[in-house]
């Protein structure tokens, strides 16, 4: 009779992160986790079901790569020239893209690009950031002519006088700074250059 | 310790010297008189011819040869008598000599006083006739069983061509032997032929004949040579009968003797030759004859170390099976092996035909390898700069 | 003959664009001082050149006195050569090779001045084969590379240091200072003097070659530099005996080519491809580390607008520990429905950056399939030649 009681409840008692802690019974049967067996009990996740043994007794292979980055190597389809060959071979079921929509995008909204200023538009953002730079900031010009202040930088150069007290500034700022953050600026700048080595 | 011992012993120490000087007690030992000389001294201090011990008996008996054990007191100790057993004779021995000779020298000396004159005593052993000797073997003079006659060669033949003419002459004394039908080793009693013998048998040929059989494959050049070596050879190894063993064995003495007569002159006429000077075999059929029979094997074998001065181990012995393998194996026993390296690997045509590997009859040395490289002319340069070299 | 002169003429007269490749011009040159057919008026023409042509006593009678005063070991001493043997057997090289001319290969111009017997003619051969191979293998395989990658595969595959490294892995051993007494397998050359400046540049075709700060477009580099996108390196500066010294690394490069061209003189084509593939292609070279973006995500999109494709996005494939210390995220890059590329980051930014460079990669690294190389249709008998992939080139910002 004993075994009868104990074999339904097992699995219960031995994998009680299982169970919804919320629950009561649960909290009074989760007894203590230190020993050797029970921290391997734990452990004993149910493997892959590629490792399983398939519907078929015949011999295959298991193909289960661990997650890994994609190969440089493994030229992307749309990069393929038009008469290559591989182009054919990989159909859509192998890209794996049928889920593109469900991935967020890094930014909330993809700016549209408009293209509504004219020439004369810019003369006059590089005339105004020439006579006055201290009013007429980046910034300032972007939300005036609704455009990025990336295109204003683009477009003009500020003023030279502008730029030297800006620098002026930034050396002001820098010569606050002690060792560890002028290392910790320092170590970033470096790993921001890794980036483009792929390192 | 007697107390005469600890005041000799404290005369020796004094003896030695000042007192800082430390001296172990072995030594101190060592250098103290013997206590049987102490005890004699003792004794014979007091008077020369009665000990005290004998004057107190004396006195005791009251008379002068008193009953009884002549020394009561048990003699000498245990020390002394050990010490005695090691020096019995200067004590002993000198005393019952100084006793006998006192007595001849007495009765001589009546003699010698007349013949006084031309007596001179040696001082050395120089000039002394020698009576005896001291009963050693060495000490016999050698008498003529002593001499040694080696049954081989002295030395060792090395010549190409003497070892294939003792090979020969092996072989065809054998082929006779087996003819004649007498034991094949007694050919071994005669150590060299005479010369015109020698000439007969090197004429011979040997053709060998299918069934391996040494008797018949003898080739005589005509008919007086074979009538001469048959009479030879009938003469030596003796009858096939057993009884005319002793006749022949006086026989071969006879050779024997001669044929030492004979060396003896010839070593008189000037450096003997080995086979009175004949170069090369004149054939060479005798090299494929079989070494089937285990006799006969034996008895070419004995032969030829006889001849030749070569001795054959064992495990060569067994794996010979012709006259042509024997022959072979004293050749290659006489090549000389070379004495350096570099001599023996040049021999080696494995070694020489590999592209990659340099010999070089001299050790290398780092002036050597400066030069491979180039650097010895640059050191030269700046040594002869410098005025270090001429 | 004339055409030669007609290159020393015109190197004074034309235009510097016309002059291309400085080392042809060097070796066409150094070739017309070495013609021992020049007439006497040819060589009075070019005096200065005549000048330094100091070729060797002739033998005497005395053997070991005239290999003192041989510049380099006698030919028949490869023959005796251990090293040299041993050497040939090393690098299995064709039995067809004999040894004399790898004794010659291991001669350096500083050691012996005298064509005949240095391993110049066969390093100029060989320097041609080698570069000839390994560009034609680039940009066969590759045929989107960037023009700096390939300078520096070129540089990685047949670059000085590569070949010093070979020769030091060959076992090629150098002697102390050359001469006729020195045993011939080994590489003789003399030395630089202390102090010498080692990375002079040499004289170059550039115009406004005294501007050292002007920026060096790569084009530029096509037409004035080598191979490998470099100003040549000068010659040493001549020393009191009149010879010059070469570095370690120059003297073994040296070999290296020489070596290569004389398996292709001896052997033959076929062999020298052989022998170039064993022992150059088979070194391995990750190309995808050579790539070095300052602006990878504008890169990017300036090719997809090149190409006509939909502009990149990055999107968020998956991430986690976002409020944690250390957040990963991995960015896809798509181009409409197909993926670019993806890569992993430790922010947003970072992972969107390295994504870029994953598809840059990609982009730059294709590779068709069947690669055949020009040089593949000299054999007998092969497939008549069909042009290969041409790329429009990497992407100008």
């Amino acid at each position: 009779m004993a075994a009868c009681i104990v074999c339904p409840k097992r699995p219960l008692l031995a994998l009680p992160f299982l169970l919804p802690s919320c629950e009561p019974v649960a909290l009074e049967l989760r007894r203590n986790q230190s020993s050797y067996r029970r921290t391997k009990q734990r452990l004993r996740v149910k493997p892959d079901a590629s490792f399983g043994a398939s519907n078929q007794s015949r011999d295959h292979i298991i193909y289960n790569p661990p997650p890994t980055a994609p190969s440089v190597y493994q030229t992307p389809t749309k990069f393929l020239p038009p008469d290559d060959a591989r182009r054919a071979l990989r159909t859509d079921a192998s890209s794996g893209s049928e889920n593109l929509d469900s991935f967020a995008p890094i930014y909330k909204s993809s700016p549209e690009k408009t293209y509504h200023l004219s020439p004369s538009d810019i003369e006059e953002i590089r005339k105004l950031r020439l006579t006055d730079p201290m009013s007429w900031s980046r910034w300032k010009l972007a939300k005036r002519f609704g455009c990025s202040p990336m295109f204003i930088a683009m477009v003009c150069e500020a003023a030279p006088e502008k730029k030297e007290m800006q620098k002026q500034v930034l050396e002001a700022i820098q010569s606050r700074w002690g060792a560890k953050r002028r290392m910790a600026r320092e170590d970033r700048q470096l790993r921001r250059e890794t980036w483009g080595r792929d390192e | 310790m007697r107390p005469s011992l600890r005041l000799l012993k404290l005369e020796a120490s004094s003896l030695q010297g000042s007192r800082s000087l430390y001296v172990c007690t072995v030594c101190q030992h060592e250098a103290r008189p013997r206590p049987l000389i102490a005890r004699q001294f003792l004794r014979n201090a007091s008077s020369n011819t009665t000990p005290v011990t004998e004057r107190v008996r004396r006195k005791i008996w009251g008379t002068d040869n008193p009953p009884g054990l002549k020394d009561p007191y048990g003699g000498e100790g245990v020390f002394e008598r050990k010490f005695r057993k090691n020096q019995p004779q200067p004590e002993e021995g000198a005393q019952a000599a100084e006793v006998a000779s006192q007595a001849e020298h007495e009765h001589a000396s009546a003699e010698e006083v007349a013949t006084d004159d031309t007596y001179e005593p040696a001082t050395t052993w120089e000039g002394l006739t020698r009576v005896g000797h001291l009963g050693e073997w060495s000490n016999y003079a050698p008498s003529e069983a002593d001499t040694y006659h080696s049954f081989a060669l002295n030395k060792k033949l090395t010549k190409k061509g003497q070892l294939s003419l003792a090979a020969h002459q092996a072989a065809v004394e054998l082929c006779l032997m087996q003819s004649l039908g007498k034991p094949l080793t007694s050919v071994c009693n005669v150590a060299e032929h005479e010369k015109p013998v020698f000439k007969l048998l090197w004429k011979c040929k040997v053709q060998p004949t299918e069934n391996g059989q040494w008797g018949n494959a003898l080739v005589y050049p005509n008919k007086e040579a074979q009538d001469a070596l048959i009479y030879i050879f009938e003469q030596i190894g003796g009858q096939p009968q057993a009884a005319a063993a002793a006749a022949d064995a006086t026989e071969a003495a006879e050779e024997d003797a001669e044929a030492v007569e004979y060396e003896e002159t010839a070593e008189v006429d000037g450096p003997r030759l080995p086979f009175f000077g004949y170069q090369d075999v004149k054939d060479s059929g005798f090299l494929s004859l079989p070494l089937n029979d285990p006799a006969l094997k034996f008895a070419y074998l004995k032969r030829l170390s006889q001849l030749s001065g070569h001795f054959f181990p064992d495990p060569v012995i067994h794996s010979i099976s012709t006259v042509q393998e024997a022959v072979n194996h004293m050749q290659t026993v006489v090549q000389p092996k070379p004495k350096k390296l570099a001599e023996h690997l040049a021999d080696n045509e494995s070694l020489l035909s590999l592209p990659n590997v340099k010999l070089f009859a001299k050790r290398q040395k780092p002036s050597d390898k400066d030069e491979e490289l180039g650097r010895k002319k640059i050191i030269e340069n700046e040594l002869r700069a410098r005025g270090l070299i001429e | 003959m004339k055409r030669l002169q007609l290159l020393r003429w015109s190197s004074s007269a034309l235009s510097a664009r016309a002059r291309a490749g400085v080392r042809l011009q060097q070796n066409i040159a150094r070739g017309a001082r070495y013609q021992t057919t020049v007439s006497p008026a040819a060589q009075s023409e070019s005096g200065q050149l005549a000048d330094e042509q100091s070729f060797p006593p002739q033998f005497s009678s005395n053997p070991q006195q005239s290999k003192y005063a041989l510049p380099s070991p006698p030919v028949e001493a490869a023959r005796e050569s251990a090293k040299l043997a041993a050497l040939h057997a090393r690098l299995y090289l064709p039995s067809r090779l004999p040894l004399e001319t790898l004794a010659r290969s291991l001669v350096d111009t500083s050691a012996d001045p005298n064509p005949n017997f240095n391993n110049e003619s066969l390093a100029t051969l060989g320097h041609d084969l080698l570069t000839y191979y390994t560009s034609e293998h680039l940009l066969c395989t590759y045929p989107r590379l960037p023009l700096t990658v390939i300078f520096a595969a070129m540089y990685a595959y047949v670059g000085p240091k590569t070949l010093t490294a070979m020769a030091k892995e060959w076992g090629v051993e150098t002697a102390a200072a050359p001469g006729g007494e020195v045993d011939p397998g080994l590489l003789q050359f003399k030395r630089l003097l202390p102090g010498t400046e080692l990375n002079a540049e040499g004289a170059t075709m550039r115009p406004n070659a005294h501007q050292k700060s002007w920026r060096k477009s790569i084009t530029s580099r096509i037409v004035y530099d080598n191979e490998f996108g470099e100003q040549p390196q000068t010659q040493a500066p001549v020393d009191a005996q009149g010879a010059q010294g070469v570095s370690f690394e120059r003297a073994n490069a040296t070999f290296v080519r020489a070596l290569m061209g004389s398996i292709y003189l001896h052997a033959g084509r076929p062999a020298a491809k052989r022998f170039f593939e064993q022992h150059f292609l088979s070194r391995h070279l990750n190309i995808s580390e050579l790539f070095n973006f300052s602006q990878p995500a504008r890169d990017l999109s300036r090719l997809c607008a090149r190409e006509n494709f939909e502009p990149p996005v990055a999107k968020i494939i998956s991430e986690t520990g976002r409020k944690s210390r250390h957040p990963v995220f991995i960015v896809g890059i798509f181009s409409g429905k197909d993926k670019l590329g993806e890569a992993a980051g430790a922010s947003l930014l970072e992972a969107r950056s390295r994504a870029a460079v994953a598809a840059l990669k990609g982009w730059y690294l294709y590779s068709p399939l069947n690669v055949r190389v020009p040089s593949s249709t000299e054999e007998e008998g092969a497939a008549p030649w069909k042009p290969v992939h041409v790329d429009l080139g990497e992407v100008i910002v």
